[in-house]
C-alpha cells in the first residue's frame, strides 16, 4: 500500500514559528545585530528538532534536512561577519562551514516548485562565491528576504504505521519472564543396568546405587536437594538410602547408595517398583517439587534362589534354575508365566536327574543305551516326583514326530549319543529338533537332554557346566529380529564314566 | 470457432488466446481474421472473448491489422457506451490503449476523446478507475498532465471522501499527485484548484474538511501564496464562525498569516509593521 500526505498540525505550526525567526533576521539585516541574531539559532534548532520527530522516516525529511543545512549556513555566515568585525583568527573556519552547509543542499533530491529552485541555486551561489567582502553578506539576506519558502502542510505517511507499530517487537509490551521450572534428571544404575530395566535383585544383599542427577537450574533459596523413595511395597520389606544433595554448579552431579531388599516375593509373576520422589528443601523449611525426568523408576523381581521353585535337590542344579529363570526373564519379557512355570518344573525334573545319575554313577561303564531305555528311566524318574507325576506324556504325536517327553505341552527331546562328545557339536546335531516341536506346540522353551555315552578319558565336568541355554536357529528369521525368540536348555548326562581310580595313572 | 454453440465458440477464442501466449508457433494470421470478425458476432460471450483476445493477438499484429482490430474495438466500445455498460466500455477502452500505446497519436486520441469521457461518466467507481488510469498515463506522459488537472479537480469536486476511511481515501491518490506536478501547471490552471476550494468553502462541513485542507496544502506548497490568501479571505467571508467550524477558522487564520507573510515576501513589501507583529507573534 503507497503513502499518503496527511495533514501534520503540529509541524507546520514549527514551520510558522521557524520561518518568522528567520525572516526576522532576513528583514533590515544589520551587522550591529549579529549578537541578537545568533541568540535565536538554538530556538530555531529546537524547532528543527520537533519538526524532525515528527517527520523522521518519511521521504518529506528531505526537505527539513535541507532546509537545515541552508539555516546552519545563515548562522554560520553571521559568525563569519561576527568574527571579522571582531578581528577574529577563527573567520575562515565559519565562512568555510558556511560554503559546505550551504553545498550540501541538493535540489535534486527533493521536488521542489521551480521558482523556489531558482531562489535556492541562486543563494547557494552567492555563498560558494563569498571572500572576505562582508558588504555581500547583507545582499544575501536581502535576497532571502524576497525568497518565499514552501510550506508543508501535509507529510507523506505510511497509513498503516499504527498497525506496524503493533507488529513492531520494539513497541510490543514486555513480557513477564515466566519463572524457570526446575526439572530434574536422573539416571540410577543397580548392577551396572539402569533401574527402568526389569532386573532380578537377591533378597539380604547390599546392592550399590550409582547415579547422576542433572538439574537445569538450582532454584534460589534452596540448600538441598532430598531423594526419598516412594513404593506400593510394605516399606519394610526394603531399605533405599541415597545421601542428600547439595546445590553445585556443574552440569550434573554422581550420587551414590545403596538398596537392599528383606525378604524374597513368594511368587516371581509380579514386579517390586520403586519410585523416586524429589525435593528441595528451602531455607524456610518449605519444600518444591520439581519435574523428575530419567530412570527414576527401580523394576526389579526379588527373587530367592533357595526357593522351593528353584529346588533341584542338588544346590549347583538348583542356581542353574535360578540363574535360567533371571536371564528368561530379563531376555524374554513377553514370555508367558504359565509356560515359564511348566518349563521350569519340568526342567527341575530333568535336573534332578542328571544329578541323581552322576551321584550314583547311573550309566557308569555303559557304552550302549538305547534312546528309549534312557527315555523310560527318566520318565521313571520324572513321575515320581511330586509336581510332575501323572503330567508326564510319554511319546506325544507332534508336528509329525513323537516327543519323548511332554509334559503341559512343554517337551524335552532326549538323544543318547556314543561319538560326539563335543559339547557345542552336539548342540549343533540335536539343538534343532526340539524346536521344530515346541514351535509346533505353540511354546518358546524347549528341552534337550543328551545322555553322553561317549568314552571319558577324563573326568566328568562339574555338572553346572553340562546345563547351557541357547538360541536355536529357526526358519526366516536372524536371532535379535524375532519379537519372541525362542530357547532351549541343553543339559547333558554323563553316562559311560569309569571308576573315579581308573582315571588314576 | 465455428461451432454453433455460443459457449464453445467463446471458450475456444478463450483457449487459442492461452495456447498462442504459451506456444507463439500456433499462432496463425487465418485464425486471427476470423476472431477478429467475431468481435461484431451478436452474442456476448463471443464478441467479448474476441475483444478480450485482442490482449494476446497483440504481439503478431502488423500495423495494418492493429489498425483494423483497433477500429473493431472501437466500435464496439462506442456501442456500450450508448448502452450505457460504463464498466465494459471502460475495460474496451484500456484494451485500445494497450493496442495503440506504441501508435502516439492514435494513443493521444484515445486517452482525449475515449478515456477523458468515461472520468465523468457519472459512476463514481467507472470515474474513479478511468482517473486512475489517466493518472497512469499522465505519469509517463507530461502532456496528459492538463488534462488530467481539469479531470482530476472535476472528480475532486463531484465527490467527497470516505468519512470512514479518511486515512485511506481512494481519492487521497489524486491529491497526491497534484505535489508531482510542474510549478507552471499548477499555476496555469489554479483556477481550477481554487474552484475547488471555494467549492469545498462554500459547503463546509466535517466531510469536506480534508479537501480544503489539501488544496491550502498545495497552494502552499507551490508558493501560490496570494491565491491562498485570496482563499482564507473568501473563507472568512463565507464560512460563519460557529463553535463546530471552529477548527476550521483556526486553520484559515494560520493560512492567512502565513500567505499574507509570503504574499509580502514574494512581492518584496515586507514592512518594518508586520516583522513587528511576527515577533510579538
Amino acid at each position: 500500500m503507497r503513502n499518503h500526505k496527511k495533514y501534520a498540525p503540529e509541524v507546520l505550526n514549527f514551520e510558522e514559528l521557524l520561518r518568522n525567526e528567520l525572516l526576522t533576521i532576513y528583514y533590515g539585516f544589520d551587522f550591529s545585530k549579529a549578537e541578537a541574531y545568533l541568540k535565536k539559532e538554538p530556538a530555531v534548532e529546537g524547532h528543527f528538532q520537533k519538526i524532525q520527530e515528527q517527520v523522521e522516516g518519511s521521504t518529506d525529511e528531505v526537505f527539513f534536512n535541507h532546509y537545515s543545512y541552508q539555516t546552519k549556513a545563515i548562522f554560520h555566515l553571521i559568525r563569519w561577519t561576527t568574527a571579522i568585525l571582531a578581528g577574529s583568527s577563527k573567520t575562515q573556519s565559519h565562512l568555510q562551514a558556511a560554503k559546505a552547509n550551504s553545498s550540501l543542499i541538493d535540489l535534486n533530491a527533493y521536488p521542489y516548485p521551480k521558482s523556489f529552485k531558482s531562489g535556492i541555486t541562486r543563494f547557494r551561489e552567492e555563498i560558494s562565491n563569498l571572500e572576505n567582502d562582508i558588504s555581500t553578506v547583507k545582499n544575501i539576506f536581502e535576497s532571502l528576504a524576497k525568497l518565499p519558502f514552501p510550506y508543508l502542510y501535509c507529510i507523506e505517511t505510511d497509513p498503516m504505521v499504527s498497525f506496524k507499530k503493533d507488529r513492531n517487537p520494539v513497541n510490543t509490551p514486555e513480557t513477564k519472564e515466566e519463572p524457570k521450572e526446575t526439572v530434574v534428571s536422573i539416571e540410577f544404575l543397580v548392577d551396572e543396568e539402569p533401574w527402568a530395566n526389569p532386573q532380578i535383585l537377591q533378597p539380604e544383599k547390599i546392592y550399590v546405587i550409582k547415579g547422576r542427577i542433572r538439574i537445569n537450574e538450582w532454584p534460589q533459596g534452596c540448600d538441598q536437594m532430598t531423594l526419598i523413595p516412594v513404593s506400593s511395597q510394605n516399606q519394610n520389606a526394603y531399605e533405599l538410602s541415597l545421601p542428600p544433595i547439595s546445590p553445585f554448579k556443574t552440569q550434573s552431579t554422581e550420587i551414590s547408595g545403596h538398596v537392599v531388599f528383606r525378604y524374597p516375593q513368594h511368587s516371581f509373576d509380579d514386579n517390586m517398583v520403586i519410585k523416586l520422589l524429589c525435593y528441595f528443601q528451602k531455607l524456610d523449611g518449605s519444600k518444591l517439587l520439581p519435574v523428575v525426568i530419567g530412570y527414576d523408576q527401580l523394576i526389579a523381581k526379588v527373587l530367592d534362589p533357595n526357593s522351593h521353585e528353584f529346588m533341584t535337590g542338588f544346590s549347583s542344579m538348583s542356581s542353574a534354575i535360578a540363574e535360567i529363570n533371571t536371564k528368561l526373564q530379563t531376555e524374554l519379557p513377553n514370555l508367558d508365566r504359565t509356560e515359564l512355570k511348566d518349563f521350569l518344573h519340568l526342567l527341575r525334573g530333568i535336573l534332578n536327574y542328571q544329578g541323581f545319575c552322576l551321584q550314583h554313577g547311573t550309566y557308569k561303564n555303559e557304552s550302549k543305551v538305547l534312546e528309549n531305555v534312557f527315555r523310560d528311566r527318566l520318565i521313571q524318574h520324572l513321575v515320581g516326583v511330586p509336581y510332575l507325576g501323572e503330567q508326564i506324556i510319554k511319546e506325544a504325536h507332534l508336528a509329525g514326530g513323537r516327543v519323548e517327553i511332554g509334559y503341559k505341552g512343554i517337551i524335552a527331546e532326549l538323544k543318547s549319543e556314543a561319538k560326539i562328545s563335543d559339547r557345542n557339536q552336539l548342540i549343533a546335531k540335536y539343538g534343532k529338533q526340539p524346536v521344530a516341536y515346541s514351535s509346533g506346540n505353540g511354546k518358546q522353551l524347549s528341552i534337550l537332554c543328551i545322555l553322553d555315552l561317549t568314552e571319558k578319558n577324563s573326568p566328568p565336568a562339574p555338572p553346572r557346566n553340562n546345563i547351557k541355554m541357547i538360541t536355536p536357529e529357526v526358519h526366516g528369521y536372524k536371532t535379535e529380529d524375532m519379537e519372541f525368540p525362542p530357547r532351549q536348555v541343553v543339559v547333558i548326562i554323563d553316562g559311560n564314566t569309569k571308576d573315579p581310580s581308573a582315571y588314576s595313572v | 470457432m465455428k461451432d454453433i454453440s455460443v459457449g464453445v465458440r467463446g471458450r475456444a477464442i478463450h483457449a487459442y488466446g492461452l495456447i498462442i501466449r504459451e506456444f507463439p508457433e500456433y499462432a496463425e494470421t487465418a485464425c486471427f481474421e476470423h476472431i477478429r470478425s467475431m468481435l461484431f458476432d451478436k452474442y456476448v460471450f463471443v464478441h467479448k472473448a474476441a475483444a478480450d483476445f485482442a490482449y494476446n493477438v497483440y504481439p503478431f499484429l502488423e500495423k495494418r491489422d492493429l489498425k483494423k482490430w483497433v477500429s473493431g474495438i472501437l466500435d464496439l466500445e462506442n456501442h456500450y457506451y450508448k448502452e450505457k455498460d460504463v464498466s465494459y466500455g471502460l475495460e474496451l477502452t484500456r484494451i485500445l490503449l494497450y493496442l495503440s500505446a506504441e501508435q502516439t497519436v492514435i494513443h493521444k486520441n484515445i486517452t482525449q476523446q475515449i478515456l477523458i469521457k468515461y472520468c465523468d461518466c457519472k459512476n463514481y467507481e467507472t470515474d474513479r478507475e478511468a482517473l486512475e488510469e489517466l493518472t497512469n498515463l499522465a505519469k509517463k506522459n507530461q502532456t496528459l498532465t492538463d488534462i488530467w488537472m481539469i479531470e482530476a479537480t472535476r472528480f475532486l469536486t463531484r465527490t467527497q471522501p470516505d468519512p470512514n476511511y479518511s486515512g485511506n481515501d481512494e481519492r487521497k491518490k489524486f491529491i497526491d499527485f497534484f505535489y508531482t506536478l510542474p510549478e507552471d501547471l499548477i499555476r496555469r490552471n489554479k483556477d481550477l484548484l481554487l474552484t475547488f476550494a471555494r467549492d469545498r468553502i462554500s459547503r463546509l462541513n466535517d466531510r469536506v474538511m480534508i479537501d480544503l485542507v489539501d488544496t491550502y496544502a498545495i497552494a502552499a506548497y507551490f508558493c501560490l501564496w496570494e491565491e491562498l490568501l485570496e482563499l482564507t479571505k473568501f473563507f472568512k467571508k463565507t464560512v460563519p464562525d460557529t463553535k463546530p467550524l471552529a477548527f476550521a477558522h483556526k486553520l484559515n487564520q494560520q493560512a492567512e498569516r502565513i500567505s499574507s507573510t509570503e504574499q509580502k515576501v514574494a512581492s518584496a513589501s515586507l514592512d518594518h509593521s508586520h516583522i513587528q507583529q511576527l515577533i510579538h507573534a
